[in-house]
Formats: C-alpha cells, sequence, structure tokens
C-alpha cells in the first residue's frame, strides 16, 4: 500500500495511542519524550530528555507548561492545531482539507508521502512521513527557513485507553498562567 | 585542521552560541495578559547576532537579525519588519519589550557597559543579580559559557514585564 494508503487507514482505524518520539534538529540537541492523542483533538507532547516540556490538548485548549520557565501558556485549540504538524498525526477529518499529499519513493524500509499545508501562513514548508505497515514512524518537518528537524515514532500502543488526564495539566503553584494572543 | 561546522555563519573567532527555550510576558492591568514562549537558537558574532524563534517541534517561526544601527525580522510567513534597533523590533513583534542589546552581555555572565547598580556576584565571582537599563535581572545556573538561566523583569508605566531565558543544558 502506499503512503497516502496507509495513512488515511491509520487516521480512520486509530482513534488513540501513545509512544515515543526522539527529536532531533540541526542547531539544537537531541530531545525525546512520550506522546499520546485521541481523535479528535486530544493530544500530549511530553519531552522528558535533555529538559522538561509538556504541551497537552484536550481539544479546546493547548497548554504548554515549562518547569524552567515557571509558566503555562493557554491558547485555543483550534486555531493552533489547523494545519499544524500535529494535526496531521492528532486530527480528524479528511487529511486533504489542509494538505496536499504526493508520493515520495520508498526509503529505508518505508514507505513516504509529502503533505504541503494548503493554507499559506502554515509556517512551515512542508512534512515528508514514512510509513510501514500502516503506522507512521518517521517525520521530517522543514520550516521556512530550510531547517530540518527529524522526529522517530516509537513503541506505539494501538487505541489503548486513555484517561482525560493525559491530555489535562495541573497548573503547578509556581507557575504563572499567560493567554497566547 | 577541520573548521568547526557552524550553522549557515562563516566561523567567526568570538562566534558565541546559546540555544534554549524563552518566555516573555508582560501584564497590564485590565488588558489580557500578551505573551509569547517558544525555543530560540543565539549566534552572536560580534558584528552580527542572529536569534532564531522556534515552536516545539522545531519549526523556526522568526529570524531576527542584527547589525550595528539596523534590525530586521523575518517571519516564517509575511513581510520583513525592520527596526533601527532590535529592542524595538521584538517590543513591535512580541508586545514587550526584550533587552537584546543588553542580552548580548548579560547571556555571557557579563553586566552591560551601562552603569549598573545593586550588583551582587557569586562566590566565583560572576554577576548574580542587578540592575541595569531598568532591568532586575537574575542570572543562574552557570555553565563554562555563562549563565544558563536568566530572569529579568521590568515595571514600566504600569506593566510588569518579565522575559525568562533557559539554556539547554547539553549542546550539539
Amino acid at each position: 500500500q502506499d503512503a497516502a494508503a496507509q495513512l488515511r487507514h491509520f487516521i480512520e482505524n486509530v482513534s488513540a495511542a501513545s509512544g515515543e518520539f526522539h527529536q532531533k534538529s540541526a542547531d539544537r540537541a537531541p530531545q525525546e519524550g512520550r506522546f499520546a492523542f485521541q481523535r479528535p483533538g486530544k493530544f500530549r507532547w511530553e519531552t522528558t530528555h535533555p529538559h522538561e516540556q509538556l504541551i497537552v490538548s484536550d481539544g479546546t485548549t493547548v497548554r504548554q507548561y515549562d518547569p524552567d520557565l515557571a509558566q503555562v501558556t493557554e491558547r485555543p485549540a483550534n486555531t493552533s492545531l489547523g494545519s499544524s504538524p500535529a494535526a496531521i498525526l492528532f486530527g480528524s477529518g479528511r487529511l486533504e482539507d489542509a494538505f496536499t499529499l504526493a508520493a515520495l519513493p520508498d526509503d529505508d524500509g518505508l514507505q513516504w508521502l509529502r503533505a504541503t499545508p494548503r493554507q499559506a501562513d502554515a509556517g512551515f514548508q512542508y512534512l515528508d512521513i514514512g510509513l510501514r505497515k500502516q503506522q507512521p514512524v518517521r517525520l521530517l518537518l522543514r520550516d521556512a527557513f530550510d531547517k530540518t528537524t527529524y522526529i522517530e515514532l516509537g513503541g506505539m500502543t494501538l487505541n489503548p485507553s486513555l484517561d482525560d488526564s493525559q491530555f489535562t495539566l495541573q497548573v503547578p503553584a509556581d507557575a504563572d498562567i499567560v493567554q497566547l494572543r | 585542521c577541520a573548521t568547526p561546522q557552524y550553522i549557515g555563519g562563516e566561523p567567526a573567532a568570538s562566534m558565541f552560541e546559546r540555544v534554549g527555550r524563552f518566555a516573555v510576558s508582560a501584564d497590564i492591568p485590565g488588558e489580557p495578559q500578551q505573551a509569547a514562549q517558544g525555543g530560540f537558537a543565539w549566534q552572536d558574532a560580534g558584528k552580527v547576532l542572529k536569534v532564531d524563534l522556534a515552536t516545539p517541534m522545531g519549526a523556526t517561526l522568526a529570524r531576527v537579525q542584527v547589525q550595528p544601527g539596523h534590525a530586521r525580522l523575518t517571519p516564517a510567513e509575511g513581510d520583513e519588519i525592520h527596526a533601527a534597533t532590535a529592542d524595538a523590533l521584538l517590543e513591535q513583534v512580541l508586545g514587550s519589550p526584550v533587552p537584546v542589546a543588553q542580552l548580548r552581555y548579560w547571556l555571557r555572565g557579563q553586566l552591560g557597559p551601562e552603569p549598573a547598580q545593586e550588583v551582587k556576584l557569586d562566590e566565583q565571582k560572576r554577576p548574580e543579580s542587578f540592575r541595569q537599563e531598568g532591568w532586575s535581572v537574575v542570572l543562574s545556573r552557570y555553565d563554562t559559557q555563562g549563565p544558563r538561566l536568566l530572569r529579568l523583569s521590568r515595571q514600566e508605566a504600569g506593566r510588569q514585564i518579565s522575559v525568562r531565558l533557559v539554556v539547554d543544558a547539553s549542546q550539539p
């Protein structure tokens, strides 16, 4: 099956998942952590190394907490997910509404596609997705400055029962809460 | 010998590079708080300073380039914004001032050239807290290059402004 068919299958059949990610980019030390999502719109992106940072969305509000910065930022979920990389994995609805999908040659045992945002102000050029057995395994995010971020997804548990607490954030006492414009 | 691989810049003797995360917030009584949070990649080559601002998932949101007398911000989408100084530029974009000119010193654990008040040094004689150019500054978690946690605050015309920078621990 080609990448687009595999991705469609993933979106339609995997309504929730949890796993690990490893993230690498040219100008930053490698990061790793855990993720989880529940369609539509609930997701968790928790960086554990080399620093802690947590992003959660309960479908209504996206909250981001950074213990070092002692700050929680909040913004409406609908405006931020839109055509962000997270939307591709965690969103629901038709991918083709927000992205054009183009097949790429197989590479490293994965079938690849390129998702290019239709919206001009998506803030990144494209997201390449490498799939195997109908699961996204590797992502390549090309931003507007030609910087590339590689994200590996692993150890995925499909359709686990995820407690809502995974997608909410108890604001620590010392952190201040800030609404983003 | 092999020239160290710099990110897109030619090697400079005094290239000072730091990568980390920032949070800027300005709370104005009676108005919704303005804020920004994200990652930064700071490259100070003396004459030219380049700062990339990014989202947690790695996408660069904007690039700030500062030369003597001129600062330019190139957003991921949309037109460039120009100003005489980076401080004025970021105030325009983030809604609250960010003392970029001073940070070129503070990030190295040095006081800026302007007079500073209430300077306290740590046991290794490095600046720990002081006031300069209207900012109260606390520097901590020093490594060999400088502080890895910078907390800046400023009270200005009824606004309480907070800028926090944390430098990622292990450099690439």
